[in-house]
């Protein structure tokens, strides 16, 4: 296991600029995702940690291995694809001990490291099959396998849940983020979507247009973010923002309150609303609400105090989470 | 802390050197073979073709008698030359106005996937598959007077059998039957395969605002397919370019040089007397028609994909 | 391509259609039929009955043929350069257009053009000085002075069949394998080729077609006739028995036999190469 430094970094392709110039520590044994839209630059950063892009400019070490200039192959990585990229012609257990087999280990050994990582991955009973006749969630963790045999320094993962479904893509966050307790080894993990980022992290990057707006632990970047971007990236429902007669009380050019930091009390409310719309989600319900000003809020309740649609209710956000933004930034 | 980063980099900065040779001997390893034997027997011929066409050489010792373009002069001033690219601009004609309109009626017929049109592209498709020189020996047969075709035609209509092939006036038209039997099967073949690809939606829809079969055809089909109609035109034009094979065994560019075609006339007058000059003047040519062909196809196909 | 059963029956209504597709394959079944049975009749038969079946089913002709111990030499010959040919250019081809399509260097682009030439002119536009660099390098009168000119005129055509279908190939496939350890050699052997086994199928049957029916470079390199491929061969009986048409007939079915039977079998491939090119072409 190693850290991961980005110095520098920048990419250009002809006259584009991809990535500005980027720095970025990744601890030792970290689990790091990198989050944002898309487009944002996230996968291009990846790739060019594997290897399989070249920089523009600046470095990246590997330890204290200055990598850069270095092949995909020789920098001790090892990569999950969002296409999982398995080898149609080959059995599971082919798959998994390739990586063994181009590095010229032997035989027995090879075998033996398959079986460990199958069984890591409770793929013993498919050794036999080709990926086709797997099931999605089988081919990821078969390219999970191919990926661990190695004993990389590091992980890269590229969107790997993306093309599972909602119920698979649940077990394999908690089966990766176990995985990542079991190795221990450093994960670099890049995602669009918030909750994977929330879930899994130790440490969360957020990226927007080619720059990294934050890096932090999910709930400093949760409780804390430094920009507008980030607050409104995380969280869901959305984060609130306020603008106008609702900001200016609180010296602020934007205020953002989460849902789920504001409670609906008859008094003494601070601000009236109309509820436009209702989701009843069972332990909590989600309020969708008309204030003044052709502005809205949406606030997270307890599902047990339901208030009709059309009817007027008072609003009270908690004073000491109150986000006050000033030309996107937060204000402490 | 420094230093030793910077003994690292000269390490890593040795090793990226030693990637960039291993990736670039793969791409070496990987290339060289056909881009070696590519130049010394295609392109290196073709620039040799264009040096000894301006020399008088027969092949022996290194040519040394430059004659300008009097090769050039020679061959569009030589008699066969003429009849040759008559015959093969008879052979395109022929090609482009008999042969692609029934190879279009037949995948219009056979084009949907049933045990009975499978059985007939087989059937027609068989002729393209036999060798050139079969083809022509078959069809010498079938045209001598004292036994084939020819023979049972003229018994049934009374007359004295008649020796197409030995015949001036009769011998083009004969090597074009044989062309369009061994060749429709290839085009009609083109043109089924862009027909399967029509979607059958955009039919049916046609076929809901009352389109009757032929303006089915006319207004989408064959508009649909129209750059497989460029490609045959243009392998039907280069074909006959190079039209040599099927008429040695036929009639060997015979009676009397009547048969000649660019690529016989090419092997009668240049290869087989050993006159390198003349007939690399002979190639040259040949290749610039090609060429030229080329690009008006490239043209054609760019305005038929807009 | 799935097609209503209305639709079915409106394509054949007209029994003129039927009819015309029936003519022409009678035009296109005739000298065939004519040939295959010919080789049994004696000349006599041939002359009164071209078109009949043969009385009585002579051997003697194709015996004589199979016993005169030129065609299986001849035969051997051509199977020899056809199958040279066709591991030579796959070989060749595939491994250029893996680097073209998945690998970057300087001038990649202009080597896709280099080939292209390939399509533009026939060989016999080149046959003069391809003959002079033969005998130049010793290899008239040698079959793999038909071989070597063969591969590099098939080339340009194999490369762009294996380009386009190592572009449908995920590149992300190739990504992990580099990361795995796999060199781009290693890449092409053990990922691209097993997963390319159609196109080397469409592209080695059509060029195994062409070696096997080519004409004109064996015309011009070969002239002993111990290294005679068939066609060669063929020309010299038409030479020697012009009139002996059952004899000739029995050598063109020799010869065409296993042609059809290859064709047959082979089908799929054949047109996937001829419409895979004439797309891309």
């Amino acid at each position: 296991m190693s850290s991961v430094s980005i110095v520098d970094v920048n990419k250009q392709y002809g006259g584009l600029t991809v990535l500005p110039s980027l720095s970025l520590a990744i601890p030792k044994g970290s689990f790091t995702v990198i989050v944002g839209p898309s487009g944002c630059g996230k996968s291009t950063l990846l790739r060019i940690v594997a290897g399989l892009e070249s920089t523009s400019g600046g470095q990246i070490l590997i330890g204290d291995r200055d990598v850069t200039q270095v092949d995909a192959a020789e920098r001790g990585i090892a990569m999950v694809f969002q296409s999982y990229a398995l080898y149609p012609h080959m059995t599971v257990a082919e798959n998994i001990g390739f990586p063994l087999r181009m590095s010229r280990v032997a035989k027995p050994e090879a075998d033996r490291k398959v079986l460990d990582a199958a069984s890591i991955l409770k793929l013993e009973h498919l050794l036999d099959r080709k990926p086709k006749a797997l099931s999605g969630g089988q081919r990821q963790r078969v390219a999970i396998g191919r990926a661990i045999v190695r004993e990389p320094d590091v992980f890269l993962f590229d969107e790997p849940l993306s093309n599972l479904d909602a119920a698979m893509r649940t077990q394999m966050r908690v089966d990766l983020a176990e995985l990542h307790r079991k190795l221990g080894a450093t994960m670099i993990y890049v995602t669009h979507d918030q909750v994977e980022a929330m879930t899994m992290a130790d440490q969360i990057v957020v990226m927007n247009a080619g720059r990294i707006e934050q890096v932090g632990s999910p709930m400093e970047l949760y409780n804390t973010p430094r920009t507008e971007f980030v607050a409104g990236f995380l969280g869901a429902p959305k984060m609130n923002f306020l603008t106008g007669e609702f900001a200016k009380p609180y010296d602020a050019e934007t205020l953002g309150i989460r849902p789920e930091h504001i409670t609906i009390e008859a008094a003494p409310a601070v601000w009236t609303a109309r509820v436009r719309h209702l989701e009843r989600l069972g332990a909590s319900t989600v309020y969708y609400l008309d204030i003044h000003d052709g502005q809205s809020v949406i606030v997270t309740a307890s599902g047990e105090d339901v208030h009709e649609i059309g009817s007027e209710i008072g609003l009270h956000p908690r004073e000491d989470r109150l986000h006050r933004f000033r030309a996107g930034v937060r204000q402490e | 802390m420094t230093s030793t980063t910077i003994a690292t980099a000269n390490a890593e900065a040795g090793r990226a050197c030693l990637r960039i040779n291993r990736t670039h001997l793969a791409a070496i390893v990987l290339l060289a073979p056909a881009v070696v034997l590519f130049g010394v027997f295609v392109v290196l011929p073709i620039l040799q073709a264009l040096r000894f066409s301006f020399y008088d050489w027969n092949g022996y010792g290194s040519p040394s008698k430059f004659v300008g373009i009097e090769n050039y002069s020679k061959v569009v001033t030589q008699r066969h030359f003429g009849t040759a690219l008559r015959n093969t601009a008879f052979i395109a004609l022929v090609s482009l106005l008999v042969q692609l309109p029934l190879a279009l009626w037949l995948a219009l017929s056979l084009y949907r996937n049933t045990w009975f049109t499978a059985f007939f592209r087989t059937v027609f498709f068989l002729p393209y598959m036999l060798a050139e020189i079969a083809a022509g020996l078959m069809w010498n047969f079938m045209y001598d007077g004292n036994y084939g075709l020819a023979r049972a035609l003229s018994d049934a209509i009374g007359i004295e059998p008649n020796f197409v092939l030995a015949d001036p006036a009769w011998v083009m038209p004969a090597i074009a039957v044989v062309l369009v039997w061994k060749y429709f099967g290839f085009h009609m073949m083109i043109y089924i395969a862009a027909l399967q690809g029509i979607p059958n939606d955009m039919i049916e829809a046609a076929r809901l605002d009352g389109a009757k079969p032929w303006q089915i055809v006319r207004h989408i089909k064959i508009p649909m397919i129209r750059s497989a109609l460029a490609v045959t035109a243009f392998f039907a034009i280069t074909g006959s370019l190079q039209l040599f094979d099927l008429i040695v065994p036929l009639t060997n560019g015979g009676p009397n040089n009547a048969s000649l075609t660019i690529v016989g006339f090419l092997y009668q007058f240049g290869v087989t007397r050993m006159r390198i000059g003349f007939g690399s003047a002979v190639s040259i040519v040949l290749f610039i028609i090609c060429v030229a062909v080329s690009i008006i196809y490239q043209r054609a196909a760019r305005m038929a994909e807009e | 391509m799935s097609n209503t059963p209305m639709e079915e029956r409106r394509s054949f209504s007209s029994p003129g259609e039927i009819a015309g597709i029936l003519v022409v394959a009678v035009f296109v079944l005739l000298p065939i039929y004519v040939t295959l049975v010919g080789g049994f009749k004696t000349i006599g038969e041939l002359r009164t009955s071209p078109f009949g079946l043969p009385q009585s089913w002579t051997l003697s002709n194709f015996a004589a043929i199979i016993g005169g111990g030129q065609f299986p030499v001849m035969l051997g010959n051509s199977l020899f350069v056809s199958i040279a040919t066709v591991a030579l250019t796959v070989l060749l081809s595939s491994m250029a257009a893996f680097a073209m399509v998945h690998m970057k260097f300087f001038g990649r682009s202009h080597l896709a053009t280099f080939f292209t030439i390939g399509l533009l002119f026939p060989v016999a536009t080149a046959i003069l000085p391809v003959f002079l660099t033969l005998r130049d390098i010793q290899l008239l009168n040698s079959l793999w002075g038909v071989i070597l000119p063969q591969v590099a005129f098939g080339l340009a055509f194999a490369i762009l069949l294996f380009r386009s279908f190592f572009a449908e190939l995920p590149r992300e496939l190739i990504e992990a394998a580099l990361m795995d350890r796999c060199g781009y050699l290693g890449i092409y052997w053990f990922i691209v080729m097993p997963l390319s086994l159609p196109i080397i199928a469409t592209v080695g049957v059509f060029t195994f077609i062409t070696s096997w029916n080519s004409y004109l470079l064996p015309l011009v390199t070969l002239s002993s006739e111990s290294q005679y491929t068939w066609p060669l061969g063929m020309q010299q009986f038409q030479g020697a028995y012009s009139t002996d048409w059952p004899k000739l007939l029995a050598l063109l079915t020799l010869t065409l036999a296993p042609a059809i039977g290859f064709f047959l079998l082979a089908q799929r491939y054949i047109i996937a190469g001829l419409t895979g090119g004439a797309v891309k072409g």
